[in-house]
Order: C-alpha cells, then sequence, then structure tokens
C-alpha cells in the first residue's frame, strides 16, 4: 500500500541571460528561481490496483516517481511505500519496488541480456528455482529466448522494453512504477506491454502506477486515474467518469467536394466547424456514434475522405483544466 | 560473505564490458608501452646532457625501474569513481542506479576493482615480465625481497583505497556542476605534479616535497615505489603504513558526509 501526504518537492534553478556575455555574467550573478514541481499532492492506492498517473509534460508525474523509489528527497510532506520511507530507507525500499523508466535502460549496456539477468539475480538475491519460475512466465509473455543472447546495445525498442520490464520484476516487487512504459513502441509491442502488465498484475497481484500520455493504455488497464497539472491533482477517479463529464473526446473529420453544408442538429451533443470543403465534428463517443455522424454528413455532402482521431491527454487535462472538476 | 556477492558482479560486468572492446585494449596497450620509450629515451638524454652519473641519489638504472614501477603502481591504483559519477549524471542513468538495493559508494569501488582487474592481466602482467627481462639483458640492478613485496602489496591495496576517495570526492563535485570535463583536469594535474607520477618527488625543491609529502597524492603512487625500491628503511614501514591508513580513515569521513549532502541535492537529468 501506498500512502502519500501533502508531497512537494521544490527545484532551484538559475537563470542565464542569453549569449556569451549573459553566460559570462550568469557565472557571477545569476537568477534564482524556485519551481514547484510537485505541490502538496496527497493519495492513498492499495495493493494489487493499477493506477494512471497522467498529466502534460512537465506537470510533476516523473519528479513524484522519483520521490516515490527514494531517489529524490521530497522537500516536503510523507511517503510510505509498504510501511517504509523510501528516502531515508532507500535500500530497503529498493526490494520492494521495481522500475521502468521507459526513456532509459537499467540494462547493461555492453552484455548480453542473459548477463544483466544474472547480475540482477545476485544483487537482489533471488534463489535459483524463484528465478528460473520468473524467467519461464516472462519468457512465455515475451519471447525473451529469442534475444537473450544478444547485447544490449543490439536490441530493438521493442525487445529492450520487454527485457527492462522483466528485469525490473525479477525480485518480485509488491510495488511497480512505470514511466512511459509504452513510449515509442509500435502498435503491436503496445499491446503486448499492456497484456503483460495485466497478466503480471493478475498472477503476482503487483501494484502498478503507471505514468503515460497514451489513452489507450489507461483505458485498458487502469482501475482508476490521478491526474495532475502544475504539481497538484486536479481529478482522481475512474476513466469513465472523466470522459463521460467530460465530452467531446473524439474528433471527425471529413474532406468533400463542392458546396459544403453541415446539418446535425438531430444529434445529441456534438459539435462542428467548417473550414472551406472540411468538416470537423467533436463528439462525445459515449453519446453519438460515430456512424450516425458520417451518415448524416454523407447524405448531405460528396465526402471525398475520412478520418478519426483520439483526443490526446493534453487537450483532456487542458479541458478539465479550463473547466475545473 | 553475502556483502560479497552483492557486488561481487559489478566487478564482472566491468571486466566483460571492456573484453566486449578488445580492440580499444590493445591500443592502451600501446600507448603504455609508448609512454615508457619516451620517458626511457628522455631520462637517458637528460642524464647524458648533465654529465652526472646519480641526479638527487637515482642513477639512470635507478630511473628506469622507477619508470616500470611507476607504471605498474599507476595501473594498479588506477580506479576512477569520478568517471563513473559523470557518466552516470550526464546520461541520468544514475536514477537506474539508486532504484537498485545497492550502496553507490560500494558499487563504485566494485566497478573500480574490475578496471583494475583488466589492468593487472593486460598491463601490470606484460608489463612486469619485460621489467624482469630487462633486468637480467641490461643489468638494471633491481633485488625483489619477498618482504618488500608483501609491504608493497598492503601499501597498494592502501593507495588504491586512498585514490578511490580522493577521486570519489572529486566526483561528487559533478554533483554540483553538472560537468565533468573542469573536474577531471583539475584532478589530473594536481594528481600529476604531487603524486610523483610524473618525475620522482626528490627531483623537486625540498620545500615542494613538504607540501607533497602531506598531501594525499603521494600516498597513491610515490609511496608504494618507494616501497618497492627498497628505499623505505625497515623501521619506517610502520610509520608509513599508518599514515596511509590515517588518510583513508580521513578521507572516508569526508565523503561520507559530502554524499549525505549530495543526496540532499540531487538533481536528475532529462525529467
Amino acid at each position: 500500500m501506498i500512502t502519500v501526504k501533502e508531497l512537494k518537492k521544490d527545484f532551484i534553478k538559475y537563470e542565464k541571460d542569453s549569449g556569451l556575455l549573459g553566460m559570462l555574467k550568469g557565472i557571477f550573478n545569476a537568477k534564482k528561481t524556485i519551481t514547484k514541481a510537485v505541490d502538496g499532492i496527497s493519495f492513498q492506492i492499495n495493493e494489487g490496483e493499477i493506477v494512471g498517473y497522467i498529466g502534460a509534460n512537465g506537470a510533476g508525474k516523473s519528479t513524484t516517481i522519483k520521490m516515490l523509489t527514494g531517489i529524490l528527497t521530497p522537500t516536503g510532506g510523507e511517503i510510505l511505500v509498504n510501511g517504509v520511507d523510501p528516502s531515508k530507507e532507500r535500500i530497503k525500499n529498493a526490494y520492494n519496488i521495481g522500475v521502468v523508466f521507459g526513456q532509459r535502460t537499467q540494462l547493461w549496456w555492453d552484455l548480453p541480456l542473459g548477463e544483466t539477468f544474472g547480475i540482477l539475480k545476485e544483487i537482489y538475491g533471488v534463489s535459483e528455482e524463484d528465478y528460473k519460475e520468473r524467467y519461464k512466465f516472462f519468457n512465455d509473455l515475451f519471447g525473451l529466448d529469442e534475444f537473450i543472447k544478444s547485447p544490449v546495445r543490439t536490441l530493438s525498442l521493442g525487445q529492450r522494453m520487454r527485457a527492462d520490464i522483466t528485469a525490473s520484476l525479477l525480485h518480485n516487487p509488491s510495488v511497480l512504477y512505470l514511466d512511459e512504459p509504452t513510449i515509442g513502441l509500435d502498435v503491436v509491442a503496445k499491446q503486448q506491454m499492456r497484456e503483460a502488465i495485466r497478466e503480471l498484475n493478475k498472477k503476482y497481484n503487483t501494484t502498478v502506477i503507471l505514468t503515460t500520455h497514451d489513452l489507450d493504455d489507461i483505458e485498458e488497464l487502469c482501475d482508476r486515474i490521478i491526474m495532475i497539472d502544475k504539481g497538484k491533482i486536479i481529478y482522481e477517479g475512474t476513466l469513465r467518469d472523466i470522459k463521460d463529464t467530460y465530452g467531446y473526446i473524439k474528433t471527425v473529420s471529413f474532406e468533400c467536394s463542392g458546396d459544403v453544408i453541415c446539418d446535425l442538429s438531430n444529434l445529441e451533443d456534438v459539435k462542428v466547424e467548417i473550414q472551406d470543403s472540411k468538416i470537423t465534428v467533436h463528439y462525445n463517443k459515449h453519446k453519438v456514434a460515430v456512424s450516425d455522424i458520417a451518415k448524416e454528413v454523407m447524405d448531405q455532402n460528396k465526402v471525398l475522405d475520412m478520418s478519426v482521431q483520439e483526443q490526446d491527454i493534453e487537450v483532456l487535462v487542458g479541458n478539465i483544466y479550463q473547466k475545473g472538476v | 560473505m553475502k556483502f560479497f556477492k552483492k557486488y561481487r558482479p559489478f566487478i564482472r560486468g566491468e571486466i566483460e564490458s571492456a573484453l566486449e572492446y578488445r580492440m580499444s585494449l590493445v591500443i592502451w596497450f600501446f600507448i603504455e608501452c609508448l609512454y615508457i620509450l619516451v620517458a626511457y629515451f628522455t631520462w637517458k638524454a637528460v642524464f647524458r646532457s648533465s654529465g652526472e652519473s646519480v641526479i638527487e641519489g637515482y642513477t639512470f638504472t635507478a630511473m628506469v625501474v622507477y619508470l616500470f614501477m611507476q607504471r605498474i603502481v599507476f595501473n594498479l591504483t588506477f580506479i576512477q569513481p569520478h568517471w563513473y559519477i559523470t557518466d552516470d549524471i550526464k546520461s541520468g542513468s544514475i536514477a537506474m542506479q539508486l532504484i537498485k538495493p545497492i550502496n553507490y559508494q560500494v558499487q563504485l569501488f566494485f566497478r573500480g576493482i574490475g578496471t583494475i582487474a583488466i589492468n593487472l592481466m593486460f598491463f601490470v602482467g606484460p608489463f612486469f615480465i619485460l621489467f624482469i627481462i630487462m633486468n637480467q639483458v641490461l643489468n638494471l640492478g633491481f633485488d625483489l625481497s619477498w618482504i618488500n613485496l608483501g609491504i608493497f602489496t598492503i601499501s597498494i591495496v592502501f593507495g588504491l583505497l586512498i585514490n578511490f576517495l580522493v577521486s570519489y570526492s572529486f566526483g561528487l563535485l559533478v554533483f554540483f556542476t553538472i560537468g565533468g570535463f573542469g573536474i577531471w583536469q583539475l584532478k589530473r594535474g594536481v594528481e600529476m605534479l604531487f603524486s610523483g607520477m610524473l618525475i620522482p618527488l626528490a627531483l623537486f625543491p625540498l620545500w615542494f616535497q613538504r607540501i607533497a609529502d602531506f598531501l594525499p597524492f603521494s600516498k597513491v603512487i610515490y609511496v608504494p615505489i618507494r616501497i618497492i625500491m627498497g628505499s623505505v628503511e625497515m623501521n619506517e614501514v610502520v610509520s608509513v603504513l599508518t599514515n596511509q591508513l590515517l588518510w583513508i580513515g580521513i578521507m572516508f569521513i569526508v565523503t561520507t558526509l559530502f554524499w549525505r549532502k549530495t543526496t540532499k541535492k540531487l538533481v536528475i537529468m532529462g525529467g
């Protein structure tokens, strides 16, 4: 179980003027500015839960994760991860947690993948039996045998990610932090990653905290989301709630020929924008089916092309932030 | 034992990583040979032009012995935690180190031991054999006693620890400056001068020798060389080794306090 109370983290930055002269001036009197990366966050996460921790770039997600892992010391507030304060007892906490930072790797860059696993096994003191059992579990999910003998630097991003997840779970931690685990992966690899996260959550009852920019990750995995912006929690609850409340989740656009007309007054909760020969419709997918919109538009116009876009999380956060919860 | 088991993989990892780049080891070996060759001919020229056969207690053959011993001691104490720290901070992989249940300082030490093991295999071993051959062929008059070798080994271990702690504290400065280059240069310069790496400290003026004697750098290179060359009297041995131990103690306290301060300051690059 993870309890976070009134968590705060300030960063001190030194501003420097631009140009060589500015840089030189900066050596002697740089302007000091304080950024509140995390500003009074409180939440609780229960055992076995999968929670999405979302927000725009620079919202304070990674900073929170780093404090939960004990790498960064909070400026204020309290954290308890299974009864351990991570920044005070970093090493004790490290046995309880697994961490994957999507943009970094914990694998030995120059060694064959199997060597890294062997090294981790010794560091965490995992027994031979446990190691074999867990390796088999992940091998079934990820097909690790295919690249276990290759040096890590030769792996593709997808392979490396699968290896990284395995590496973070060989010691069977009760809590897993995933910081953008699907970043840069193709659709198939993403799907595989999600399945793996679900499987291990079911099998080992691992608590998972996930930060991501991918709405599908959240939709498919998370029981609950915590949304933060500028270091503060702006929403906590299920994704379904947020989508139902904060409407225009999806956008469909039509490329037409000739004069454009669009009358969708018989449909509920849609917003139409017309620009030259392009019609853009924002709609709530829980209330209106895209086929109904398409039918109406196609009846009224000659449609050349059509596309549906998922609204990304930044826009969603933006909407919530503007409207308030 | 359990402690050793936990950190042993770092030695292995470092050795295996180095062996992945065999070509660079071969090149390093040539650079080392070149260094010895250049220094050898430099001293030859110095002795010839000075017209004297003994300079500050060093004959030409003694200088050649010093030269070889300096390379051997240097490679045996070549532990560079500040490289790892700079790299870990710049790439942000320090985060990946700190999420593991390991002590960062101890981990750096064991990584360094891996490098020493490589040095032992690829540089120290060949140099030593080369030196023994030269000793026979050129009549360098070097006598190795088992007692000296024993004391030498102890002083090398102490020297290694001192060098680790000193380099480590330089490395921790990188947490504050982010860039490591200036700090490396500073360390290298100071080390070159005061450790006896460049020339025997006996060749410097007396006041300089006093400073060098006080600083920790001479305990890493100069002291072990003097021991193996038999220029440390038996009654001095205890005080010389105690002095090394003292520096280990001092540097250990300094780095521990410094690290505590550093972890509070840690900023991780790249979000």
